[in-house]
């Protein structure tokens, strides 16, 4: 099931707000399609990113893959625990799989994001 | 999936088992099932089957075939005992690698040329237009299948699915199975540097014997184990470490492509190498997890020299590593380059192949 309190790009991330902080991830879909990730390179803290401005890599056995910011803000905190054990994203991606997390970031921009039901039509048109 | 995508006699069952399906060399093949790392980690420690049926197969039989394809193929065919295989290229006139292959040996001067799905058709031309009148060509991949079988524990399988025992069977031996249209011929060969055997039938009985080897619990791996398990022994993939510009010198593969006698492309090739390579094959590691891939730059100092012709997380080794042709002097233990992804720049440490290598014994081809 897709999470109900989360907000979605049409590139497959998500967004939680959490107070005045937003975590981002990637979707249930988007691991499905990578695969066996081995690696997400930490987003540097500190970088501002715009909205789909480039947040960090992923990288599945197969290919590597640009994570959007699927709202504007200021990298706060990397997920650490994906240095040691990069397949959280494969098994938990709505939780333990965080990859950052945003502060201060541009509310604003969650307008344009999806609700999980509008996400997972828009998925099922993909496949 | 386009409709238009050759299917082998097992992508019914592939379909059934959950695999992803992809699109290679025009063929619509399984590229994981339950997962590329635990396709891997099972090959290197009990036995997967692949389904191989998009490599291309041709016999070739008749007075003068073994003069005729001593001429077309690098490998020293007349050294070759009946029931072996042996390892060599088909040469353009410049030296350059039109395709590798296994030759198989048969008694009574039959010959069997197992080569890449991507270069089936273009092999079966050239073929063609290289034998004389007599020696006969067939393409076998139409009406037959293949499946590897691969892993430490790949023998009881074969063994227990066949009702026939190949503890004897030496590597890059072969004999045949069964008899008649239900014949199976059965190699020691293999693309994963572990222990396996390679398996040739018709469709129905290629089916029959992946249903056993399922129903023993041997597990299924798709075409992304199979390219990590080559690259980990660093083994060459047609279009990636070798291509038509590029020759056995360059891929430091020589030893396939040295016999006394003449073979087209011999004389461009001893030629290259009175003059020297521009570019040699090397492996290199990278310092983190992050992959260069197929196709990336190499770079030292602000010069482009290079690029990779391959390059993946390798899962036995957990670090990301892969082979790229440099100048000479960059190649192998000690080399020190760099690799631009296009998103980040790499550092890469030359590294002799291969990267990988089980401990018990044999011959990783």
């Amino acid at each position: 099931m897709t999470p109900t309190d989360l907000k979605y790009s049409k590139e497959h991330e998500w967004v939680r707000v959490e107070g005045d902080v937003a975590v981002i991830g990637i979707t249930d879909y988007a691991q499905k399609n990578l695969g066996d990730i081995v690696f997400v390179e930490p987003p540097a803290v500190g970088k501002r990113v715009a909205q789909r401005g480039d947040l960090t890599v992923i990288e599945s056995v197969k290919a590597a893959s640009d994570v959007y910011a699927p709202v504007a803000g200021t990298v706060l905190e990397a997920n650490a625990a994906l240095d040691k054990a990069p397949e959280l994203v494969n098994r938990e991606p709505y939780g333990a799989g965080w990859i950052g997390r945003l502060k201060p970031f541009d509310p604003s921009g969650l307008a344009a994001l999806m609700t999980a039901g509008e996400y997972e039509r828009y998925v099922e048109g993909l496949s | 999936m386009s409709a238009a995508l050759r299917q082998t006699p097992l992508h019914g069952r592939h379909e059934r088992l959950g695999a992803r399906m992809v699109e290679f060399a025009g063929w619509s093949m399984p590229v994981q099932y339950d997962g590329i790392l635990a396709e891997h980690e099972r090959t290197r420690t009990d036995a997967s089957v692949f389904d191989t049926g998009h490599m291309g197969a041709f016999l070739v039989e008749g007075a003068g075939a073994l003069d005729a394809l001593s001429q077309i193929l690098t490998a020293d065919l007349r050294a070759l005992p009946d029931q072996r295989c042996g390892y060599g290229f088909i040469l353009n006139e410049q030296g350059g690698i039109l395709d590798d292959l296994i030759t198989y040996r048969f008694e009574s001067g039959r010959w069997m040329l197992v080569v890449n799905a991507g270069t089936r058709e273009r092999d079966g031309a050239w073929l063609s237009g290289h034998l004389p009148r007599g020696v006969r060509i067939t393409d076998l991949s139409a009406g037959a299948g293949k499946l590897d079988v691969q892993g430490p524990r790949a023998q009881p399988a074969v063994e227990a699915v066949l009702a026939a025992a190949f503890g004897t069977l030496p590597r890059f031996g072969f004999c045949v199975a069964g008899a008649g249209r239900r014949a199976v011929t059965v190699s020691r060969t293999g693309y994963t540097g572990e222990d396996g055997y390679e398996l040739y039938a018709a469709h129905d009985v290629i089916a029959e014997l992946w249903d056993a080897l399922i129903a023993r619990g041997v597990r299924p791996a798709g075409l992304g184990a199979r390219d990590t398990l080559r690259l980990e022994c660093g083994l060459p993939l047609y279009g990636h470490e070798l291509t038509e510009d590029l020759s056995p010198l360059e891929a430091n593969l020589l030893r396939f492509a040295c016999k006394e006698e003449d073979f087209i492309g011999r004389a461009a090739l001893l030629d290259r190498r009175r003059r020297g390579p521009a570019y040699r094959l090397t492996g290199f590691k990278l310092a983190g997890r992050q992959s260069a891939r197929h196709g990336d730059r190499v770079r030292s100092g602000e010069a482009d020299v290079g690029w990779v012709t391959s390059g993946s997380f390798a899962p036995t080794l957990g670090v990301a590593l892969g082979m790229a042709y440099v100048p000479p002097p960059l190649a192998g233990a000690g080399g020190r380059f760099r690799i631009d992804t296009g998103r980040r720049m790499l550092e890469a440490e030359g590294t002799p192949l291969p990267f990988y290598r089980r401990r018990s014994g044999g011959d990783a081809a």
